[in-house]
């Protein structure tokens, strides 16, 4: 599926290419069913959600591999209250016949791009393909919600001490730092109804990660990365306090780490410039 | 009354919904342990706590549920639907009290309705601009693909969104 954010889809293909993973793209998915659908109508959000899986065990595929949480979640839902609940599954496969002609058993496997990275590909493989060690980076990772907290039947990484992306990350080289306010969520679902709440909360969690003395931010979510990187400067003003802490995809760090170039990456687009940093540290061109 | 709770109007009809939905049965676990208020990062802010959100849910206040900012600042985090010892779901319940509000307060907040209108026009949420497509071009990712809006139609067309979305 194609990402909006430009830098992380850009990021995400020239990785996975140079991991040596083969994708299927879905580019007929429609939107999943994330939260702002199910508000309204969760009936019609968990169908949207079940679409995409049923689109997915019609190809004859067995898995599918989101880049982001929300969809992640979504879609996680969908399999976990298909098996607990027949009337649930019922109601929403009576629902996507009629509207799509549809109809979803329960069994594709749902993952997160950071999943197939870390678990299929593994650490060793990927250590093995750094060429460049950022060694000097102190980074801390925001693990991100409903990554972690999808559901409470499934559980891809711990919820109350998540290690998967720092795991990730230290297969790179990277040391990354433990800080308070790690679990917390970054406040961007909340952008679209109380903004001055929302950047309350990534300054809370931004000053938090300045106290820890990190200076980089790694996530595997496009909204955090939104609201770390995209959203800084609006933050900076609203606390009176400069931060200037990059935040980068955990696919454009991966990408640089192998070797690719800073335009591989989408670098560019990340709005706190992490060039002048890693410059400084010698590491790109 | 505190909250604004006034326990001589309790909604039936919200409670027998509520009993009868996935995942607002679960409402009738809780213990009022405060679990799901203390793990909530936005509770300082918030003019009702989530426990006390489902204490409100059980004695039917929809009328002072749907005046509160609180279930418009919840951020989806999920951390009170995990820590909840009883397994209320209490996020998704937060999200079911938003349909109802949008639905008694008569007023649908813009981004929900833009949202739905980019939904049902494009299947997706929010539509690439001019300036990202073409940078897409240039940068040889892959085209914005057309989606089929048939089975979204269908689906807004036939469920109680399209009741929502008749509110001004």
């Amino acid at each position: 599926m194609l990402a909006r954010m430009t830098q992380y889809d850009l990021s995400a293909r020239n990785t996975v290419k140079k991991l040596g993973i083969e994708i299927v793209e879905m580019s007929d998915a429609p939107c999943c069913g994330p939260a702002i659908i199910k508000s309204v109508d969760y009936s019609m959000a968990s169908a949207l959600s079940a679409q995409i899986l049923a689109m997915t065990e019609k190809r004859g595929l067995d898995t599918i591999v989101t880049l982001c949480p929300e969809c992640f979640s979504s879609f996680i839902k969908i399999n976990t209250a298909f098996k607990d609940d027949k009337r649930f599954k019922e109601e929403v496969n009576q629902i996507l016949s009629s509207t799509a002609g549809l109809k979803y058993s329960g069994g594709v496997e749902v993952k997160h791009l950071l999943q197939v990275v870390y678990e299929d590909i593994g650490p060793k493989k990927i250590e093995g393909q750094v060429v460049k060690q950022f060694s000097e980076l102190k980074a801390v990772v925001q693990p991100g919600c409903h990554f972690v907290r999808s559901s409470t039947s499934y559980y891809p990484d711990d919820p109350e001490n998540p290690r998967l992306l720092d795991n990730l990350v230290k297969s790179l080289g990277i040391e990354t730092l433990d800080w308070p306010l790690k679990l917390w969520c970054c406040g961007a679902p909340s952008l679209a109804f109380d903004r001055e709440l929302s950047l309350k909360m990534a300054g809370k969690k931004l000053k938090s990660i300045k106290t820890a003395g990190a200076n980089c931010i790694v996530t595997a979510c496009p909204y955090c990365h939104m609201q770390f990187d995209q959203n800084q400067t609006m933050v900076e003003k609203r606390f009176e306090e400069k931060f200037e802490i990059p935040t980068l995809l955990f696919t454009q760090l991966i990408g640089l780490s192998m070797g690719l170039g800073p335009e591989d990456v989408g670098l560019n687009m990340n709005r706190v410039s992490p060039s002048q940093m890693l410059n400084f540290m010698g590491k790109l061109r | 009354m505190e909250k604004g709770l006034n326990l001589s109007k309790v909604n039936k009809v919200f409670l027998e919904e509520v009993a009868s939905s996935h995942t607002g049965k679960t409402v009738s676990y809780c213990y009022q342990c405060g679990t799901c208020s203390s793990s909530c990062p936005m509770v300082e802010e918030m003019d009702v706590k989530p426990h006390e959100m489902v204490e409100m849910i059980k004695l039917g206040q929809t009328g002072a549920l749907c005046k509160c900012k609180a279930i418009w600042q919840c951020s989806t985090c999920y951390m009170c639907t995990e820590r909840c010892p009883q397994e209320v779901q209490l996020t998704l319940v937060i999200l079911g009290l938003r349909d109802i509000a949008m639905k008694e307060n008569v007023v649908i907040p813009d981004s929900v309705r833009e949202s739905f209108k980019n939904l049902n026009e494009t299947g997706r949420l929010i539509p690439l601009s001019q300036f990202q497509k073409e940078r897409r071009t240039k940068l040889n990712l892959p085209d914005v693909p057309q989606i089929d809006v048939e089975p979204i139609k269908e689906m807004m067309s036939k469920m109680k969104t399209a009741d929502i979305l008749k509110v001004k």
